[in-house]
């Protein structure tokens, strides 16, 4: 993302001011539809709930002011603090393995006869239903599952997966169904790199790790970083895998698998009796968002480098 | 199993077929007569939205029920099948005031949805109002009985009742056939029975609101209706350590740790274990009366379902399903008049025959694989679902079912269940007061 | 990872057809072909109109937004403009908003408009939340493309607007179509919007008459084997839609960079 990363290059400098105002002109006839739909639709509503996450709401009857009062008490909260703890543990840990995952599978891929195909069973878990997958987990990983039965095979300890190490299981599988999307992303940057690239590395005898490291990385470092961003927003906002892990359709998962999206939901619309906490909910998507921006800002000044355009 | 009572039940379906129609012909004629509620106008449309989609049995009887509301009455009744979401799609239309008429789900979720925030309609003239052609109230004919689930915190009802939901603890009758004479009356009775048949409990711990069921229905038969819920709603958390909470604690801390769950019950996901009770590899299953309808397509042929009351217990846990009406309903008056005339027996039967569920009037009989549950409705005091638990808020999922979870699964002791619970119950209240 | 991905493809489509108490007792086995799962999901969850409602809206909301996207992402991408660099972060932010929050406000704003129990009020909903990440995607993909053709466009006098047109959208053609199909998979599935602003049976779309069948379920009895049938009705028309424009990606890609 290349505005994010790096200031712009300086091919227009020296422009006379027509250029400028007729260049202006253009940039507005070409953002202004997205950003009025953008502004109106979406973040209206958003700086409406920065609004109420300073009262208490049930969603019908009027707001109470409670001034800063939702924010002192998450921060009290264990059940949020928690929630906030496993979303970074998905941010980071789960980041840095769904990156290297996908690079390996990049590199594995590169060579592979038939990548076309293995490009879409790679995001297949992408498409299917959480429901699915929370189904199919239980099998796997129940005491007398598949998993268990394998590591018996092998005489290891069978541990009880879904009760002792819930979290460790849905995070495994959230993972697996996010890398094939990275996957998709970076294969697209990768095939745009010019092939006599590559074979110029062969020729001078360059192997795999090394065309990765010097054509690869850095001829695709725009959009990888673009990747890195989008992975630290989204994995924010991970929700149905989790969600499908409360058993019937009417019940949360366990508490100690939340992350912040799950506590939102879990404040306003989820549960049985549903506890319709507008104000508190909104509070901690603040803090949410809020360190989206942190993270996001950080993200960008580490990443930023020169792209080399080609 | 599905099979074999269709074919059952179709004859007896068609008797009462037919019955329905012979008095629905008798008194068609004074039907219309008897509108003691409000003061509706003939041609009013009202607008229900329904927690049940289009093509379950439920909405296939309470369709029957609209064509001959209309038909009696005039008034036309639009439908969306919302299923069972219904709720959750009312909240923002109660802020924007363009509300339905008349809204169904169950007690606690209606409560929390609509009572919480004030808009709810007082259905107190239902109540009261004559049952079209029966001579007797909608609260006499039934609905009365479940008072203590349905009124708000001025005790006045908020929802009309038609269905009841109870608690039991299944089983199989063909495996167990001696256990309908002799049900065990206390809990050491009940351990000696699982003892003595080697008999295993199936759980999916997975949900902690199933877990905490028996726990919450152990304290609920030692210390009696309401006290659990004080004990949750105790600011300080203290109220655990008292020495009436131990002798239920102990005996569920014995069941926990005297291998009596069937394995797997803590390491699945539902509904991995209830499905094994319905093949036959666990013997009991503590369970509302959906699960004879959860489980049928697993059960063989010969299953039977059969409930025993919880031991020791004097009261059952139920919950209801019923109508509600909005505050800021368009036609409040039509829609009361419709709940008084879907509480007919004519026109509640299909319930129990056509859904297999419990109704609240005594005088519908129950379907065959829910009668122990339905007598137990009957005969004794009913208690809220849960002790009234899930009124708290997240109180439940927040503090009580992890905790809870751990005991039942033998990690923690009584004692430091005591202690843990307490110390979260404190800091819960800290947090929502 | 291949492997373990058509496993559980497979997986998934055996136990559509396999009878539920089969599924319970072993849960990796080969098929019973019960076919009849399929018809009884298509019939007991009301698929059909559902379908036909998701079909059309997702098609027209992922090619609404890509059109809406592009030339806000090719002016953000490839301007010098200091506004572009805030704009771009204004719509990055957008990302990691949870739509559970702006739900209530957004209820507000689309009763005001009469747009709740409408196809097109959720047509506009899908556009605006999908646009911050599509922007945020083809902005940076526009910023990655090769420069020259511009500024020779630019040397012949073109303007922003013809450029544009004739010359990057074409070059960002792979983008598009990424853009599309990664939309158009996230609006197939997208539940809560739908849930909350649908409120008629015949306008509810697809994960919503899952949603309804799952529920239903607990009280009429559970039955995994149409469970099963019924997500891959979901899920099978989503896998074809990238299969097929898998290699439309790739495609576009040899005509676009022309390398």
């Amino acid at each position: 993302m290349a505005v994010l990363i790096r200031e712009h290059t300086t091919v227009h400098r020296g422009q006379g001011p027509t250029i400028t105002r007729q260049r202006r002109r253009a940039f507005l006839i070409l953002a202004l539809p997205a950003v009025i739909l953008y502004t109106i639709f979406f973040v209206g509503p958003t700086l409406a709930s920065f609004w109420v996450s300073l009262h208490a709401w049930d969603g019908v009857t009027e707001m109470r002011w409670r001034g800063l009062d939702n924010f002192t008490l998450l921060f009290e909260d264990e059940v949020f603090l928690a929630a906030f703890r496993n979303t970074l543990a998905i941010l980071l840990a789960g980041g840095l393995l769904v990156f290297m995952l996908s690079f390996a599978l990049l590199l594995g891929m590169r060579a592979m006869a038939g990548r076309r195909f293995a490009r879409s069973v790679v995001f297949f878990p992408n498409i299917i239903a959480p429901i699915v997958l929370s189904v199919l987990w239980g099998f796997l990983f129940s005491t007398d599952g598949l998993v268990n039965a394998a590591l018996g095979g092998v005489g290891l300890d069978a541990p009880n997966w879904l009760g002792d190490h819930l979290f460790l299981v849905i995070f495994l599988g959230l993972i697996w169904t996010n890398t094939g999307f990275y996957v998709t992303i970076l294969m697209a940057a990768t095939d745009r790199i010019p092939r006599y690239f590559y074979e110029a590395a062969e020729l001078d005898g360059a192997g795999p790790l090394q065309q990765f490291r010097h054509i690869t990385m850095p001829l695709s470092w725009d959009v990888v970083s673009t990747a890195a961003v989008i992975w630290t927003i989204s994995s924010l906002k991970v929700f149905d895998f989790i969600y499908a892990f409360g058993g019937t359709s009417n019940d949360l998962p366990p508490i100690h698998t939340w992350n912040t999206a799950v506590f939102i939901y879990g404040q306003t619309f989820g549960g049985r009796v549903p506890a319709y906490s507008f104000g508190y909910a909104s509070a901690s998507a603040v803090i949410t968002l809020v360190s989206v921006i942190v993270f996001v800002l950080l993200l960008r000044r580490v990443m930023r480098r020169d792209p080399i355009q080609f | 199993m599905m099979r074999r009572s269709v074919s059952h039940r179709l004859p007896r379906a068609m008797v009462i077929l037919a019955a329905v129609a012979v008095t629905a012909s008798a008194c068609g004629i004074e039907g219309t007569k008897n509108s003691k509620v409000g003061a509706p106008e003939p041609g009013e449309t009202i607008t229900y939205w329904s927690m049940w989609e289009e093509n379950e049995p439920q909405a296939t009887v309470i369709k029957e029920a609209i064509t001959a509301f209309t038909k009696e009455t005039a008034i036309q009744v639009k439908v969306e099948w919302q299923g069972r979401k219904v709720l959750q799609k009312l909240t923002p239309a109660l802020r924007s005031g363009d509300v339905p008429d008349l809204v169904d789900q169950d007690g606690n979720s209606v409560r929390g949805a609509m009572v919480a925030n004030g808009q709810h309609h007082d259905l107190s003239a239902v109540m009261s109002a004559q049952v079209p052609g029966e001579g007797k109230t909608v609260a006499e004919v039934g609905p009365g009985r479940y008072r203590d689930l349905i009124t708000d915190s001025a005790g006045k009802p908020f929802l009309v009742p038609y269905e009841a939901l109870g608690y039991g603890i299944f089983y199989n009758g063909a495996k167990h056939p001696e256990l309908a004479a002799a049900s065990p009356a206390t809990w050491d009775d009940f351990i000696a029975m699982l003892d003595g048949r080697k008999a295993k409990v199936a759980l999916d711990g997975d949900i902690g609101s199933y877990a905490a069921l028996w726990t919450v229905h152990a304290l609920g038969a030692e210390l009696g209706a309401g006290k659990v819920r004080e004990l949750a709603a105790d600011k300080t958390g203290g109220a655990w350590s008292g020495p009436q909470v131990r002798p239920a604690l102990e005996r569920i801390e014995k069941l926990a740790k005297g291998g009596y769950f069937a394995p797997g019950s803590f390491g699945s996901k539902f509904p991995a274990m209830q499905e094994k009770w319905a093949a036959g590899q666990a013997d009991f299953l503590l369970m509302g009366s959906w699960a004879p309808s959860e489980t049928q397509k697993s059960a063989p042929q010969d299953f039977q379902y059969r409930a025993l009351p919880f031991p020791g217990m004097s009261a059952v846990q139920a919950a209801v399903i019923g109508f509600a009406v909005p505050k800021r309903a368009a036609h409040p008056a039509a829609a009361e008049r419709f709940i008084a005339s879907f509480m007919k027996k004519e026109r509640m039967q299909g319930l129990a025959t056509v859904a297999l569920n419990i109704t609240t009037r005594p005088d519908i009989p129950a379907p065959e694989q829910l009668a122990d549950i339905a007598r137990q409705l009957t005969n004794k005091p009913v208690t809220p679902f849960y002790e009234g638990l899930d009124t708290l808020g997240t109180y439940p999922i927040e503090v009580f079912e992890p905790v809870h979870t751990e005991f039942l699964s033998g990690k923690i002791t009584a004692a430091e269940f005591v202690t843990r619970l307490g110390e979260k119950q404190a800091e819960f209240w800290k947090k929502n007061s | 990872m291949v492997a373990v991905n058509l496993a559980v493809l497979a997986w998934m489509l055996i136990t559509s057809v396999r009878e539920h108490r089969e599924i319970f007792a072993t849960p990796f086995d080969w098929p019973g072909f019960a076919w009849g799962n399929y018809a009884e999901a298509w019939q007991s969850a009301d698929f059909g109109v559902a379908a036909a409602n998701s079909l059309i809206l997702v098609a027209t909301a992922a090619v609404a937004v890509v059109i809406v996207a592009a030339p806000a992402g090719y002016a953000l991408g490839r301007s010098v403009e200091r506004a572009a660099a805030s704009l771009t972060l204004y719509f990055a932010l957008g990302i990691g908003v949870p739509v559970q929050v702006i739900v209530i406000p957004l209820f507000v704003l689309m009763e005001r408009l009469s747009l709740v129990n409408n196809l097109f009020g959720l047509f506009l909903l899908y556009v605006a939340v999908s646009l911050p990440f599509t922007v945020f995607l083809l902005t940076g993909y526009f910023a990655s493309l090769p420069g020259e053709l511009e500024e020779a466009a630019a040397i012949d006098g073109a303007s922003r607007l013809r450029t544009f047109w004739t010359i990057m959208l074409p070059l960002a053609r792979s983008g598009l179509i990424t853009a599309f199909t990664l939309n158009a998979i996230g609006l197939w599935n997208e539940a809560f919007l739908a849930l909350v602003f649908v409120q008629s049976t015949d306008k509810q779309t697809l994960p919503l008459a899952l949603l309804g069948f799952l529920a239903k379920q607990q009280y009429s009895g559970a039955d995994y084997g149409v469970l099963f049938a019924g997500v891959a009705i979901l899920v099978l028309p989503m896998l074809l839609l990238y299969v097929w424009l898998g290699r439309r990606i790739i495609e576009g890609m040899t005509l676009g960079a022309g390398k």
